[in-house]
């Protein structure tokens, strides 16, 4: 019965991760890097190593959860997951071949832009998306924001940038060409 | 992205009803069935989904920022190339025995009994992941350390492979719940060797346990020289008891 209860949580959790619950995330996020950043600390790494490795997980778990590609399965399992994704990202970093070259060079070690590094193949447009919204205007990407990750409905974003129902409508298409735009120039 | 062609309004907004699941059936029905036979619009509302994901993951990437700025730095963790050098250590705890112990009259048997049983308590332990983990067996027995079923853990682990999920991270919380079970002589075994051991992710915990092991086992020089080599502010806590 305990068990069920903590699945049921854990359910609950991965819903809020898929709405964006930012109370929920931000939580997720601090309960669970403590653990990841000891580890990556022993295991040759530092600070700012483990914030980035940390970050690129919990996006990339994220993403998973969105995309249904994760079931809880007990009562700490997306915790557990996170944790896992992070120390094999570790790992993988270890094995890399950036790594060997830094570690040899007797560089102090420098991640790359995890914005721009994390996402290949097929991501590697995620990765225009990403680069080309952060050269949107203030206004279209507060509104943006707010419509696509905060899933707030239009009316309220009406109310929020006082203006009519209509236009915040208009000006959302309107941004969203803008992005197309800066992700389609060459 | 290569699809640059014109996306109106009304069909935009259909992509996002039909992401965000909004369409009703018939609707759906409908969409995916000119999704299947429109190789164009397949690829307009990848595009589309793309865009979504893309904006979702830059505002989350920038919020992860800001939730980082509130987290409380872990305690400072020595290198590993400067572990070795453990003399200074050493010598503050030979100090520290050295000054407690001559003033020691401790009725050792019930007054460090008491004092373990004040203070032990386990590791929380790891999360646990998901039945698809190639590390099933491991976190199927931290399911039951978590529990406080210590008996069950321990079997399960005592049939693993060493090189399953770290000899360290085996090690460690075998010596914890050889502990928790009251096996004092197996626990010192697992945590000592961990101790002397150059791969140790658990450092300042193994002390600690290492220093409870002793202690529940009325060894009072062992346990205020690996307490003291903890740091731990609980470590620091039986300290003053002891010296109390």
């Amino acid at each position: 019965m305990g068990d069920t209860n903590q699945i049921a949580t854990q359910e609950r959790l991965v819903t809020a991760v898929k709405n964006n619950d930012e109370k929920v995330l931000k939580q997720l996020y601090q309960e669970s890097f403590s653990k990841i950043e000891v580890y990556i600390l022993k295991n040759n790494g530092t600070s700012p190593q483990a914030k980035d490795i940390y970050q690129e997980a919990f996006i990339a778990v994220w993403q998973n959860v969105k995309k249904d590609k994760f079931t809880p399965s007990n009562e700490s399992a997306l915790q557990g997951y996170l944790y896992q994704v992070a120390r094999n990202k570790w790992t993988d970093y270890l094995r890399s071949s950036h790594f060997k070259k830094t570690s040899s060079m007797d560089t102090d070690f420098q991640l790359q832009d995890s914005s721009e590094e994390n996402f290949e193949g097929e991501d590697r447009n995620m990765s225009d998306t990403m680069a080309a919204f952060r050269l949107l205007g203030d206004e279209c990407r507060q509104l943006l924001s707010q419509f696509y990750f905060e899933k707030r409905s239009l009316r309220e974003i009406a109310s929020m940038f006082k203006i009519g129902e209509a236009s915040a409508r208009n000006k959302k298409y309107r941004c969203i060409n803008k992005l197309r735009e800066l992700v389609t120039a060459p | 992205m290569n699809n640059s062609e014109h996306i109106s309004q009304e069909l935009w907004e259909r992509f996002e009803r039909y992401l965000d699941h909004s369409m009703d059936e018939s609707e759906r029905l409908e969409f995916e069935s000119q999704l299947s036979s429109n190789p164009d619009l397949r690829a307009q509302l990848d595009e589309a989904e793309q865009l979504i994901s893309g904006i979702e993951t830059a505002v989350l990437q920038s919020k992860l920022n800001e939730f980082h700025e509130d987290i409380t730095p872990v305690r400072p963790i020595t290198p590993p190339e400067k572990r070795k050098n453990r003399t200074w250590m050493w010598s503050v705890a030979a100090v520290l025995v050295a000054t407690i112990g001559l003033f020691w009259i401790f009725d050792t048997g019930s007054e460090t009994e008491k004092l373990f049983a004040k203070h032990f308590t386990p590791d929380p332990g790891l999360p646990t992941t998901m039945g698809e983990n190639p590390n099933y067996n491991f976190y199927d027995g931290m399911v039951n350390y978590k529990q406080g079923d210590y008996k069950s853990a321990l079997q399960k682990w005592e049939e693993l492979d060493e090189h399953s999920i770290g000899l360290d991270t085996l090690n460690y919380f075998k010596g914890v719940a050889y502990l928790a079970e009251g096996n004092t002589e197996k626990s010192i075994g697992f945590l000592q060797s961990l101790w002397d051991s150059e791969e140790n992710s658990f450092q300042s915990e193994t002390a600690y346990y290492l220093g409870m092991a002793y202690l529940k086992n009325r060894n009072i020089e062992d346990a205020i020289k690996y307490l003291t080599f903890s740091k731990t502010a609980e470590a620091e806590i039986i300290l003053l008891e002891i010296k109390d």
